[in-house]
């Protein structure tokens, strides 16, 4: 934001916002508590910063034009955002997930709660299922929930690519997964694809052998670190070849596989890959 | 964010809203009750205060007016005291807006401020000692709060 913008929302602001407040009180109310208020202008200046990200040459519009804009695109991005969530409930993998289910159903009725007009900055509902990659929390309101959503849709995708039922057996090996655990689902799935390929073996085939780790550890302990990472940039690069991942998938599966490498160092200097390549 | 008046962030502003004040006088002469620019310029900086004080922001110049006009016609106002009966029955109403969880509007605070007022010979204490149960407009305006009366 520049200096004559910033001086502009000063000027500006304080109007724009009593209009907000009268509105929001619909003329029952001459003051609001202050979290309130700062909520009405958050509320305000969302919408406002957006509309200049997505044109910047509509800084100079008067303030409640620019509002208005961005709630425009708030609305657009909510339309996006519901079709981002019926993929996202068609795609579901079939393994149970008590978290995923909670999470989604409250994004279904984020969609009927969500107030574009007074409070778009704000997401009213719980998201408890962890991506593997969390959605960076200084993204806000709806753009929050259709980044959630895409990054959800990436990781159907991966898992989607293997059998549920070997998925289910992996995880209940991994972890005595039951469902009701909150776990990530597609972060333990991408690893122990590279551990396939690590042993030699096709990516979906998730569980390791006790002589597969053995022989796994053995080829990793003369390593050094940077070789071991070489190693895995490799067999990552592979496995997601071969799983024919799209370039969205790729770079996000790409990345976690990546980020194994200090756990594995940890692992393989204890001696023990059961933690990271159940059986 | 501090409480704050957004209407009166200019002296002027301040000064309009004071001279609508001291303009009810029309009304208010009466009840033998005035305000001179003095003191309506006092209660319109008071509002200020009480609103950072009591956490809230205000973005309407009327409240005072709203009070005045609550409250001219009780017979506990008296013009010895009236500019510190306002200044006090402005702080009670801040307390109700918080204490009620903005459950009542502006109008229904007033409203039972006034009856609160008038119940106990003309003092505010009443007021603030309601609880919050008891600033619920369903139960304040029901049939059933009037016979509990």
């Amino acid at each position: 934001m520049d200096a004559a913008f910033r001086r502009r929302l000063e000027a500006e602001l304080p109007a724009l916002l009593i209009e907000r407040a009268k509105r929001y009180t619909m003329g029952d109310a001459e003051s609001l508590p202050v979290g309130v208020a700062e909520r009405l202008a958050e509320g305000v200046l969302y919408p406002v910063f957006l509309a200049c990200r997505e044109e910047s040459d509509l800084a100079g519009l008067p303030l409640p034009e620019l509002r208005e804009r961005g709630v425009l695109s708030v609305r657009r991005l909510m339309r996006r955002g519901q079709l981002l969530f019926k993929q996202a409930l068609k795609t579901a993998p079939g393994i149970p997930n008590r978290a995923r289910t909670e999470t989604l159903s409250e994004i279904g009725a984020f969609f009927h709660i969500y107030d574009p007009d007074f409070f778009p900055q704000e997401i009213p509902c719980s998201i408890d299922y962890p991506l593997a990659e969390p959605v960076s929390e200084a993204i806000r309101g709806i753009e929050y929930v259709n980044a959630w959503l895409r990054t959800l849709l990436t990781e159907n995708a991966f898992l989607n690519r293997f059998p549920a039922g070997d998925v289910s057996a992996f995880l209940s090996a991994l972890c005595r997964y039951d469902g009701d655990l909150v776990l990530n689902l597609a972060s333990p799935v991408a690893e122990a694809a590279l551990g396939a390929g690590l042993t030699g073996n096709a990516p979906v085939s998730l569980l390791r052998t006790d002589l597969e780790r053995s022989e796994l550890l053995q080829k990793l302990l003369p390593l050094t670190t940077g070789e071991r990472l070489r190693l895995i940039e490799r067999t990552a690069d592979a496995a997601l070849t071969a799983l024919s991942v799209t370039k969205t998938e790729y770079a996000y599966f790409g990345k976690i596989m990546l980020a194994l490498l200090p756990r594995l160092n940890e692992a393989v200097a204890a001696g023990d890959l059961s933690g990271i390549f159940p059986g | 964010m501090n409480g704050m008046d957004l209407t009166i962030t200019k002296t002027a502003a301040l000064s309009a809203e004071a001279e609508a004040l001291t303009a009810l006088n029309d009304v208010t002469a009466r009840y033998g009750l005035a305000l001179t620019e003095g003191a309506a310029l006092r209660l319109v900086r008071a509002r200020g205060s009480v609103l950072m004080e009591s956490g809230r922001v205000g973005f309407g110049p009327g409240l005072i007016k709203k009070l005045i006009l609550a409250f001219c016609d009780s017979d506990y106002l008296v013009k010895e005291d009236y500019e510190e009966t306002l200044a006090s029955l402005l702080e009670a109403f801040y307390y109700i807006k918080n204490e009620s969880g903005e459950a009542l509007t502006d109008d229904e605070a007033l409203c039972f401020m006034r009856e609160r007022f008038d119940e106990s010979g003309g003092s505010v204490e009443p007021i603030l000692s309601a609880l919050p149960g008891e600033l619920n407009p369903r139960r304040l305006f029901s049939e059933e709060y009037d016979a509990e009366k």
